[in-house]
């Protein structure tokens, strides 16, 4: 029998006052035992800050149960299946017509159940992990995963999509498509009227009419509960085209078919930390007030997954899916070269220009697509996907390590080390174009200073609105706005869902705008401990400056902030100005009522820190 | 890999199957997390709970999972009674929420407030500040080990040391310990949403489900 403090090491300690072992039943099958927890005070203590000191007093358990890295394929979740509109019964009558719509609107119709299943993420022989997820389990070639079915879509087809909760009882959910211009009753903000209870249906209409070609995704946005819902797997990709995406001939566009078993050259690739017990089941901490930080590290649901590739060019959507952890991502050949990544778009779709550089930082929720060029590589090369951001404090990240080329095969706790890997292991023709520093499109939406409205009425032209990210006296977590006309006092003021059902819903508002404005916005970080990445509902923003709170000293935009943007990074002392227009598409409603923004370090937004804002006609 | 992580590594491959229902010594059941996941999350979560005795206003010794926890609906509060900023409205707030939640759900919930001035605070004030602000049955304010509470707050991510600019986190956790659901929130939120989301944790609290977001809306809006 093993030692047991290896066992406490390994994870495999199993609740508090009682040790878990590995024992023959009297069945004769090995099982998971119980014994009574005889050690010291003294060492009870000692190991207990063993722990905190692993996670930052944060997050996780014990460690997860090892696991080879790259012993195991990417699991890429199948594209949604459609559904025939009649089979969705209570489906309102203008609706049920089919592909073209009421309107004349191509509309797709979907229909997902979240529910409660058993997928494979360890290795057979050890248990199948249950996850919460979007029609799981999600069978892929390349494994089982907890990601939902991917949506793809075309700009101006609408996507009507039925959502079931069959999560058990006492579990809501909300669902958010996040990075999407929808209706405020389909957007999926944390308001008691948008929970979708045990046992029910939502309907949502998405009229993708007002967005452009981009990496959008959708996820459970239930109040107080994101974290926990997030972390058991609600959440997949949600990916919209348009004609100058396609004109570009971009790897992977649907004349670059990928041969038969082979993953496609557009490869959606989302990056999770996540803790698992001996028994392989995820365990989340309820308690991570911080942020959560697993110990393990997956790429569309595997942990640590070998990517099969060819030498030829790559577009790969990168979407941080943690609840808490910030990355800084680079790839680097075991023969000693690095592979840069070309940037050709953010969370709100493609860039007018691709830029290059060797590393980017990518906070949670934040989209990356990039360009990378394999060509050239010999077979057998790899490329190893690699994490130099060190973080064991859900509030921020702690620095790079100083040699991102040299980090460690599996990561530890610190989250540094090889994500994945990229085996190249065939070559096939590539007919797809880019080129390094390329004009990609030319109709991204800009939005112009000189129209932007005063936000509040007599203020001066040109005046933001402004939105400061703190705490209060009692550690609670505010967000204090400028905005006189909803807040006179200028207090620092903290969530207000307002009156829970079957009240009608009546949040505090502090903020209303008006369809068709321009506005400034003002994010302010003044503190020096935290880091916020902060997410705003139904709008794509564009990054005006970033400066120093104090100082007032530009620090300039990173090559991720160069094109629309739905999370903005705010780090410690850091101010964003932001500018968005309050667009709506042509076959959709205005998309007025009520949104939110919010802290997307999932842990903090189920601690309130968000705000409601309305969009008036 | 060290060769004993190896060694483990092996033996966790080797169970192939692991049984969940059953225990060496047949004392203790780990439930199957394919047909319960949320008791068997519940069951990894006591590691949070350390089973401290602690001390009520009746001067009755209580632990704090075997007593105040296990089995329970809770809403958990630190506190202490000569705290002048905060904590003077925060338990007024929570005696709105007991009143609201007792009319309905009546002894199914309880409220668990420890001292973080366990110094001063003993069971005699404890009990003389319970009865200042008439607080109903189901409601105990406790002390203890100052060691032990402090303990308590981290596991409940609400004590970080060198957080010095706060007197104590003023938030509340909400739980269900069977089901392992949890929720911090403000002590100051409002008493109705309080009481809402204790009843969400509460089988049928909040009221019979039904399917939304069908007629409400139309395409033209």
């Amino acid at each position: 029998m093993l030692d047991r403090r290896a066992l406490i090491k390994l994870g495999l300690y199993g609740g508090s006052g009682a040790l878990l072992h590995l024992t023959q039943l009297k069945s004769g099958a090995w099982g998971w035992a119980l014994d009574e927890d005889d050690r010291t005070e003294h060492e009870k203590e000692d190991e207990h800050h063993h722990r905190h000191r692993k996670s930052g007093g944060i997050g996780g358990t014990n460690g997860s149960p090892p696991m080879q890295p790259f012993s195991v394929g990417l699991p890429l979740p199948p594209a949604a299946t459609k559904v025939n509109p009649s089979t969705l019964p209570g489906i309102p009558n203008e609706y049920n017509t089919g592909a073209q719509g009421f309107d004349g609107v191509p509309t797709s119709y979907y229909q997902v159940t979240e529910r409660q299943a058993p997928v494979q993420i360890y290795p057979a022989g050890m248990p199948a992990t249950m996850v919460w997820g979007f029609s799981v389990p999600t069978i892929t070639p390349g494994g089982q995963t907890y990601l939902g079915p991917t949506f793809v879509a075309d700009i101006g087809e609408r996507v009507y999509l039925r959502i079931n909760n069959n999560l058990g009882p006492n579990i809501t959910s909300i669902v958010h498509h996040h990075g999407a211009h929808v209706g405020s009753d389909w957007d999926g903000s944390a308001l008691w009227s948008q929970q979708i209870h045990n046992g029910t249906f939502k309907d949502f209409v998405y009229p993708n009419d007002d967005d452009i070609a981009a990496t959008h995704w959708y996820h459970d946005h239930d109040i107080d509960m994101t974290g926990h819902n997030v972390f058991m797997g609600l959440e997949g990709f949600f990916l919209l085209h348009d004609a100058p995406e396609n004109a570009l001939n971009l790897p992977g566009n649907p004349n670059d078919p990928a041969p038969a078993g082979e993953l496609p050259f557009d490869l959606p690739l989302v990056f999770q930390d996540r803790t698992f017990d001996a028994n392989a089941q995820l365990v989340y901490n309820p308690f991570a007030s911080r942020g959560f930080l697993g110990d393990m590290f997956l790429v569309n649901g595997a942990i640590q997954p070998t990517i099969r590739a060819a030498n030829r060019k790559y577009r790969l959507r990168i979407l941080n899916g943690s609840n808490a952890r910030f990355y800084q991502f680079m790839l680097q050949t075991n023969t000693g070269a690095t592979i840069p990544f070309n940037i050709i778009g953010s969370d709100g779709g493609l860039y007018e220009t691709a830029v290059q550089t060797d590393s980017f930082l990518i906070a949670p929720a934040e989209r990356v697509e990039v360009v990378v060029d394999f060509t050239g590589l010999a077979t057998g090369t790899q490329v190893m996907f690699n994490n130099c951001m060190m973080q064991t404090d859900g509030r921020k990240p702690a620095g790079l390590v100083a040699n991102c080329a040299t980090v460690p095969q599996t990561p530890g706790p610190d989250g540094v080390g090889t994500i994945c890997r990229f085996d190249i292991a065939f070559s096939v023709k590539d007919p797809s174009s880019f080129t390094p520093g390329q004009t990609l499109r030319t109709d991204v939406p800009v939005y112009l200073e000189s129209q932007a409205l005063p936000p509040v009425p007599g203020t001066k032209p040109g005046a933001t609105r402004d939105w400061r990210f703190e705490r209060g006296q009692g550690g609670e977590w505010l967000v204090t706005t400028f905005d006189t006309t909803t807040n006179p006092g200028l207090q620092a003021m903290p969530f207000d869902p307002g009156p829970p059902p079957p009240a009608p819903e009546n949040p505090r508002i502090d903020a209303t705008c008006k369809v068709g404005t321009t506005e400034i916005w003002r994010l302010i970080n003044g503190s020096g401990g935290w880091a916020h990445p902060v997410h705003i509902h139904r709008n794509q923003f564009r990054i005006l400056d970033r400066v120093d709170s104090g100082s007032g000293h530009s620090l300039g935009l990173l090559p991720t902030q160069l094109g629309l943007k739905d999370v903005f990074r705010l780090e410690q002392n850091v101010t964003i100005r932001l500018i968005s227009k309050y667009t709506s598409g042509p076959t959709s409603d205005k998309q007025t009522g009520k949104y939110v923004m919010h802290c997307h370090n999932v842990e903090h937004e189920d601690m309130a820190m968000m705000i409601v804002w309305e969009c008036t006609p | 890999m060290s060769n004993l992580a190896k060694i483990a590594f092996t033996l966790v491959l080797a169970t192939a199957g692991v049984q969940f229902a059953v225990c060496g010594d047949g004392s203790e059941k780990l439930p199957n997390p394919r047909t319960d996941f949320l008791a068997y999350t519940a069951h990894a979560l006591r590691e949070h709970f350390p089973n401290v005795v602690l001390t009520n206003q009746d001067n009755k010794k209580l632990r704090f999972y075997d007593d105040l926890l296990k089995g329970k609906i809770v809403v958990i509060q630190f506190m202490f009674s000569n705290c002048e900023r905060l904590c003077p409205m925060v338990t007024p707030n929570l005696v709105k929420v007991q009143k609201e939640l007792e009319k309905q759900w009546p002894k199914k919930v309880h409220i668990v407030s420890i001292t973080v001035d366990p110094d001063h605070d003993t069971p005699q004030v404890l009990k003389a500040y319970a009865e200042k602000f008439h607080v109903q049955p189901g409601w105990q304010f406790l002390t203890g080990r100052r060691a032990d509470i402090d303990h308590i707050r981290r596991e409940l991510g609400l004590y970080y040391p060198e957080d010095t600019q706060f007197e104590h986190m003023n938030m509340i956790t909400i739980g269900r310990e069977p089901t392992g659901q949890w929720i911090t929130m403000r002590a100051l939120n409002r008493p109705d949403v309080i009481a809402y989301t204790v009843r969400r944790l509460i089988p049928g609290g909040t009221g019979p489900d039904h399917h939304s977001a069908l007629s409400r809306h139309s395409a033209t809006n």
